[in-house]
């Protein structure tokens, strides 16, 4: 067993976290104040290679492992958790293109999504169906030359102006994975929604009306893509866990400068008991939380990750990161609200990742029915 | 021990419910809790019609000695905090009627209570708080806020910080400091009242985290109020300042508040399903709604042992606090789960897409507040301990 870092690894993260510090923190207000997505950053996140993290270099991608991707969103979620969020999904697009897409598909849309001419999409959750995928209504009906799909999805990350989506449809009742140019008539997107927080990642509804769609867009065979999805989920749930231990490890960071500088009863708050408890519960419950996610990217890189060790890292992770956060805010007493301080903001973006690819609630049923017995 | 209400206190309580229900139809859209009154204009009149129709019944004067045109009880008053709660219905002025009437009561001279009271009673004047300060949070008495006596007047400069509905507020109750040289910070603070609108004060909004606007920042340049409008004595204001707290943290109206949210979600539980399945049938939905409905029992007893305290003058300082520390982190964890049942719908804020009309995604940030207003929950914890349970005192 080591729990060391590679020296590439290392590297790796040094850089991410120093462009992140000085590349990233300038769109905070844009992203959080005005809820608008900083296009001109989308160049710079790709000059790092950060689209393309565990991409095959032959598709323009870096050829790293998980552990980097792990680290990367990491370091990005420290500064701005909303872009950690947009460059997951392009993961998770890249990821089912790589696993299920022809040869001339993937070197028509990875290197382009790693080089952020184009944007990806995630199709599945719709207005009722949020953690059953057997669910879902949207229908793909094959006529002689084409899919026409019809539905709606909800809560889909950059789709205002994605250039791809996959999606999650029925075909003759089985759960199958499509992908759709967001130009082709009878696809539209609603106006984005407003939220508590990740706020600037633009999410809004998806509409397909007879959207008609080339019969090679059907990605990896008919039906059974239920694993497809399971699969992409896993990646998902491991980039939501890593941005997690990000924002913890800015919370007690800014827990521990607001209290090493705040003073009261003649000294810093730091030398208050009660403040030393609250302290000592965010880096106590930061570590375990960040030990489960690198263990998760680690299985992932073995090819040993299971759908139960995502799920149980999921649900600690993004559980620890609502309270660590919290326990910040508190810290913070009356100016924890305060729009002056990023605690308010690292507070609202946590709440967020327990929402997410699967509720805590889904994640523990995932969990139990994989327990032995 | 008696638990059982009168027939004349079930008769009164029912009243009080009942005119609520009726003016709960009349809220605005959108209204809801502390920022519904104070954020937007029509919030705020909505605010000022309720108070007037209280006002109008003798409600806002609930406990009151009947020479200060007082009726009731302070348990009358404690059931139309109740009505209020539930029917998230404003009118009763947090400020004026909960905190600085009962306060008057109990330090001000009969002249003071003659000149003030009767406002507070109609509901024609509201009031704000000028407590804290940038470098004197839960270290009140650290406070600098300056008030140097010239003649019959006081010279007052500083800065408050956090002042809810400074903005709206009439009149203001403010600490200040008289004496700069007292051998205990505590000694050299007086309580003084003050118009909101004379010369030198000025308030700048200080937004909330999700931008509504309910806390100020208060600037009080060669502001002049008369030394008259000290409450108590020149330099004893701390004292004063201990005995408001207290009231302030007793208040059943939060507690209300919570029992109509869990019958909210009961009902939404038992017409929603997830995945085919009844929400109310699900276990973890049901464990998690049970567990928070015993804990808001438990803190309403609390809430009204203390009010019976409170009625008979027997008020202990950690009771308030415990009631406090339950309420206020049982509503962060109320509004938490709001948040999970609703799965992706508890990120939405107000809009077609929002469930419950955006209330819990509002009230998850809104909900943190409680912890920390009116001395953090830590602090609590500390009076607690003191006061509570005689351990010794540490910082």
């Amino acid at each position: 067993m080591d729990f060391n870092l590679t020296e590439p690894q290392e590297m790796f993260q040094k850089e991410v976290k120093k462009f992140a510090e000085t590349e990233l923190t300038p769109f905070v207000d844009i992203m959080d104040k005005d809820n608008e997505f900083p296009h001109e950053v989308r160049p710079k996140l790709a000059a790092m290679n950060l689209y393309g993290i565990p991409i095959d270099q032959k598709y323009g991608g870096a050829g790293a492992d998980h552990t980097s991707l792990a680290l990367a969103l990491e370091e990005i979620a420290k500064v701005l958790a909303p872009l950690a969020i947009h460059l997951q999904l392009q993961h998770v697009v890249n990821d089912r293109f790589s696993k299920l897409a022809t040869e001339d598909q993937k070197m028509k849309w990875i290197p382009a999504i790693c080089e952020a001419t184009k944007v990806g999409c995630f199709g599945f959750t719709e207005p009722e169906t949020g953690s059953n995928p057997k669910m879902i209504k949207t229908t793909a009906v094959e006529e002689a030359d084409c899919f026409v799909l019809n539905g709606t999805k909800r809560f889909i990350t950059n789709a205002p102006w994605a250039d791809v989506m996959c999606v999650f449809a029925k075909l003759e009742g089985d759960i199958s994975l499509f992908f759709v140019e967001t130009d082709l008539k009878g696809f539209s997107t609603s106006k984005k929604m407003d939220k508590l927080g990740l706020r600037g990642t633009d999410l809004s509804d998806v509409v397909l009306e007879d959207v008609r769609i080339p019969k090679d867009h059907l990605m990896g065979g008919r039906g059974g893509k239920f694993d497809a999805l399971k699969d992409a989920m896993t990646i998902g749930k491991l980039c939501l866990s890593a941005q997690c231990v990000g924002l913890m490890q800015a919370s007690l960071d800014e827990a521990i400068k607001y209290a090493m500088n705040r003073m009261h009863f003649d000294e810093p708050i730091f030398e208050l008991q009660a403040i030393h408890w609250l302290l000592a519960e965010m880096a106590s419950r930061l570590e375990a939380a960040r030990w489960l996610t690198y263990r998760a990217a680690f299985l992932k890189d073995q090819g040993l990750d299971t759908i139960k060790d995502m799920a149980i890292t999921k649900l600690f992770v993004t559980q620890t990161a609502v309270d660590v956060c919290r326990f910040g805010m508190q810290v913070h007493g009356a100016y924890g609200i305060s729009k002056e301080y990023k605690i308010e903001r690292l507070f609202r973006d946590a709440k967020m990742y327990e929402l997410l690819e699967g509720t805590s609630e889904i994640q523990r049923e995932l969990v139990v029915k994989r327990l032995p017995r | 021990m008696d638990f059982k209400l009168t027939d004349e206190q079930t008769k009164l309580r029912k009243e009080f419910f009942d005119v609520c229900e009726g003016l709960e139809k009349k809220k605005p859209k959108g209204f809801a809790g502390l920022e519904g009154i104070y954020d937007t204009d029509e919030g705020w009149e909505y605010h000022l019609d309720c108070a007037r129709e209280f006002g109008k019944r003798g409600w806002l004067s609930l406990g009151w000695p009947e020479e200060y045109g007082g009726q009731g009880t302070i348990m009358d008053k404690v059931f139309l905090s109740e009505a209020t709660g539930y029917h998230d219905v404003p009118g009763v002025d947090i400020f004026g009627v909960n905190m600085l009437a009962p306060t008057l009561l109990a330090a001000a001279t009969d002249e003071m209570r003659k000149e003030y009271l009767p406002s507070i009673a109609s509901g024609e004047r509201m009031w704000c708080e000028l407590w804290s300060e940038p470098n004197a949070g839960s270290d009140l008495a650290a406070l600098t806020t300056s008030a140097v006596r010239k003649g019959d007047e006081y010279v007052i400069n500083g800065q408050k910080i956090w002042s809810t509905g400074a903005h709206r507020g009439d009149w203001a109750f403010a600490l200040v400091r008289t004496d700069p040289h007292a051998d205990r910070k505590q000694k050299g603070i007086t309580f003084l009242l003050m118009d909101m609108k004379i010369p030198g004060v000025t308030v700048k909004p200080l937004l909330y985290m999700d931008r509504c606007h309910l806390y100020n920042e208060v600037f009080l340049d060669d502001v002049r109020v008369p030394v008259r409008n000290v409450v108590g004595e020149e330099n004893q204001g701390w004292g004063v300042t201990q005995t408001l707290a207290n009231f302030e943290r007793s208040s059943l109206g939060a507690i209300m508040a919570m029992h109509r949210q869990i019958e909210e979600v009961v009902e939404y539980c038992n017409e929603t399903k997830a995945n085919g399945v009844p929400l109310a049938k699900n276990q973890l939905v049901r464990n998690r709604l049970a567990q928070m409905a015993s804990e808001l029992w438990a803190s309403h007893a609390l809430a009204y042992k203390i009010a019976d305290a409170q009625s008979k003058n027997e008020m202990a300082a950690f009771d308030a606090s415990a009631v406090k520390v339950l309420s206020g982190e049982l509503q962060a964890r109320m509004a938490q789960f709001g948040c999970d049942l609703l799965g992706p719908y508890g990120q939405v804020k107000h809009s077609k897409w929002a469930q419950f009309d955006g209330f819990f995604e509002k009230w998850y940030q809104q909900s943190f507040i409680l912890n920390v207003a009116m001395g953090t929950n830590e602090i609590q914890r500390n009076i607690i301990a003191w006061y509570g349970l005689g351990l010794p005192r540490m910082k």
